[in-house]
């Protein structure tokens, strides 16, 4: 080695520094494994939440109103101050138009769910969200801004590359011969093979943990603090699913379940990225989601937000599970139709006059 | 020291010299592998696909090809040959910005999660500042609790109505009985809006009641109803109380049967908490 060359040459630190940092920015940003099957489940997830919501307003479309939203500036700019409220049920009159819109909207929904052309609807299906809610805001609930988000993120990404009807279905990989020629090693660098449904994912993440951060501030009031929020006269008005007196006759229990939720919240997006409490605080998100779901009425919402968690699984994970059942269906479907030796395919066709 | 066999692969210019072990067979890197795989770490700026590389076809005139080509000098060979420049220089602004777009792309989200984070639903409730229309959309419509649990918007619309013979109907609007819950809740939220200070609204919930009616009623009163939790009771945390609740109801106006007139008690331009 030429000494005069590297001492011609130092390592500078700092320019070092930086370009380990830059590194790990981009490697933070960019992962390197397409996370395609969170992005499959996230898309079916939310695909069929979107249909459910499209169906519970086959008669709230409420054009009534609307109609008076639609006729007083005031009011309308009231309720819904975003400055540019397009909707697509306004570009026509009659409720034929709005139905016609409504059918559309169903359809685009579906095929995202079966995932042909996933970025494409997702815009699409967003336009319409974002239609339903300008038409008509003083109906739009939390759920209808969840699933706004999660749309957007779907039209970024492509979501279809697995668990799509179009979705490629390779069978295993042969094993490979014994003996293989010498070949020259291009292994591309670790960043060159970085992948931008990583980055949308990344981004997604986060903002899930800014959601529910932001959550758990709202919930560091009187009512919260006190231990009796989930006693909210609203939710005795509305009336709950399950009778829930035995728990209201412990109010110590209740203070505990209520803490409990605030913290939850509030740590949430600081423990998630620790590695070894991922899944358990992802299983603790179920119990949370699921619970509060099914006791309080509130099972939509909290579905999509559990659909919102599958960003936080593990790739790796992912693809050993994809694989896995890949092979499992590829394996069923050959013994579903097992093939016959090349000496023995004529025969059925011969004795039966038909093709087998 | 290089202990492998060397051989040549490749064909023309590309034609160069390989290595491999003789232990395993397979090739030895390089110097020239070794420094087209070095870490990069800016590469990842530029990994994406790169614009297909235009090449004007030669009959275009600038360069004296192709019997078509113009004679240099003349006024329509300039105007092409720059429209040709033009068009070259186009293409390669675009393929910058297409190459800076993906550094740009993180930056831009990493603003996008900064307005979440300091604008959620479009204000700041900690310092009391409301974003504009911009981040509003960059938001969720309205601020999310990650439990669905909305308890700001319970507020509900409460009428009497007094029959001409004697009895007195009271109703809440919207439905509570409506089904799925998922219904319920859009009803509800509508409750409270209605319940604010909407006098059209009102005018329309009245004229939807009065259409539902037999006979026009002496006198129908709405209210904007919200329960108010008494936080100082005595009773509670005891076992088997919650806290009391009183229903506090402020008057959005009165119809009258007789001389058919809706009268409302709201000042113009008041404001209250529904």
């Amino acid at each position: 080695m030429n000494q005069s060359a590297v001492d011609q040459n130092p390592v500078n630190p700092v320019l070092a520094f930086a370009r380990r940092a830059a590194l790990g920015w981009l490697q933070f940003w960019f992962k390197e494994m397409a996370p395609n099957t969170q992005w499959a489940l996230f898309r079916i997830g939310v695909a069929a939440m979107t249909l459910y919501i499209l169906f519970g307003r086959n008669a709230d479309l409420d054009p009534e109103i609307a109609q008076v939203i639609r006729a007083n500036r005031e009011l309308g700019s009231a309720l819904d101050s975003i400055a540019w409220p397009f909707s697509v049920f306004l570009w026509g009159d009659g409720e034929s138009w709005v139905w016609g819109m409504h059918v559309v909207a169903i359809v685009a929904a579906t095929v995202l769910l079966a995932g042909i052309l996933s970025p494409l609807m997702a815009a699409v299906s967003l336009i319409f969200q974002l239609s339903y809610a300008h038409f008509n805001p003083a109906m739009v609930l939390g759920v209808d801004g969840l699933l706004m988000l999660a749309l957007a993120y779907l039209a970024l990404v492509p979501s279809a590359r697995v668990l799509g009807v179009f979705a490629r279905t390779a069978p295993p990989p042969e094993p490979p011969p014994p003996r293989q020629p010498p070949q020259e090693i291009e292994e591309p660098h670790p960043l060159d093979r970085l992948a931008w449904s990583g980055l949308v994912m990344r981004v997604l993440q986060i903002h899930l943990c800014l959601i529910y951060f932001q959550s758990g501030l709202t919930k560091l009031s009187t009512d919260w603090l006190a231990g009796a929020a989930l006693w909210h006269p609203r939710w005795a008005k509305l009336g709950v699913p399950f009778s829930l007196e035995a728990l209201q006759a412990e109010p110590h229990l209740t203070g505990l379940i209520t803490y409990s939720l605030v913290l939850f919240e509030l740590f949430y997006g600081v423990l998630i990225w620790v590695p070894a409490l991922r899944y358990g605080l992802m299983a603790l998100a179920v119990l949370v989601h699921l619970s509060v779901g099914i006791w309080w009425g509130l099972l939509p919402f909290n579905l999509l937000m559990l659909v919102m968690n599958i960003v936080f699984l593990k790739t790796r994970h992912m693809e050993f599970l994809t694989a896995g059942f890949r092979f499992l269906a590829w394996n069923l479907w050959r013994l579903r139709r097992p093939s016959k030796p090349p000496g023995q395919r004529g025969v059925s066709a011969r004795i039966t006059g038909r093709e087998g | 020291m290089v202990m492998g066999v060397s051989s040549y692969i490749g064909k023309g210019r590309r034609r160069r010299r390989l290595f491999r072990s003789r232990a395993t067979g397979n090739a030895i890197p390089g110097r020239r592998a070794k420094k087209r795989n070095r870490p990069r770490p800016f590469r990842a700026f530029f990994s994406w696909p790169a614009l297909p590389r235009l090449r004007f076809p030669a009959i275009w005139p600038g360069r004296g090809q192709g019997k078509e080509a113009q004679p240099e000098g003349s006024h329509g060979g300039r105007f092409l040959a720059g429209l040709r420049g033009m068009a070259g220089w186009s293409w390669k602004c675009g393929g910058l910005i297409w190459r800076w777009s993906k550094p740009a792309l993180p930056v831009l989200m990493l603003a996008h999660l900064g307005l979440i984070a300091l604008f959620p639903g479009g204000s700041n409730r900690l310092f009391g500042v409301k974003a504009g229309a911009g981040p509003k959309y960059l938001t969720p419509f309205q601020m999310v609790d990650a439990l669905g649990y909305e308890q700001e918007r319970d507020g509900f619309l409460v009428y009497k109505i007094f029959s001409q013979n004697g009895e007195l109907v009271q109703g809440v609007y919207p439905d509570d009985t409506v089904r799925p819950r998922l219904r319920q809740d859009r009803w509800a939220a509508a409750g409270h809006v209605i319940s604010g200070p909407y006098p059209v609204l009102h005018r329309l919930v009245l004229e939807r009641l009065l259409e539902r009616l037999p006979a026009p009623p002496v006198r129908l009163e709405m209210f904007s109803a919200r329960y108010r939790w008494d936080r100082d009771s005595l009773t509670f945390p005891w076992p088997g109380k919650g806290p009391e609740t009183t229903l506090k109801m402020t008057r959005l106006g009165v119809y009258t049967g007789f001389s058919r007139q809706w009268k409302t008690e709201l000042r113009p331009g008041e404001k209250f908490d529904p």
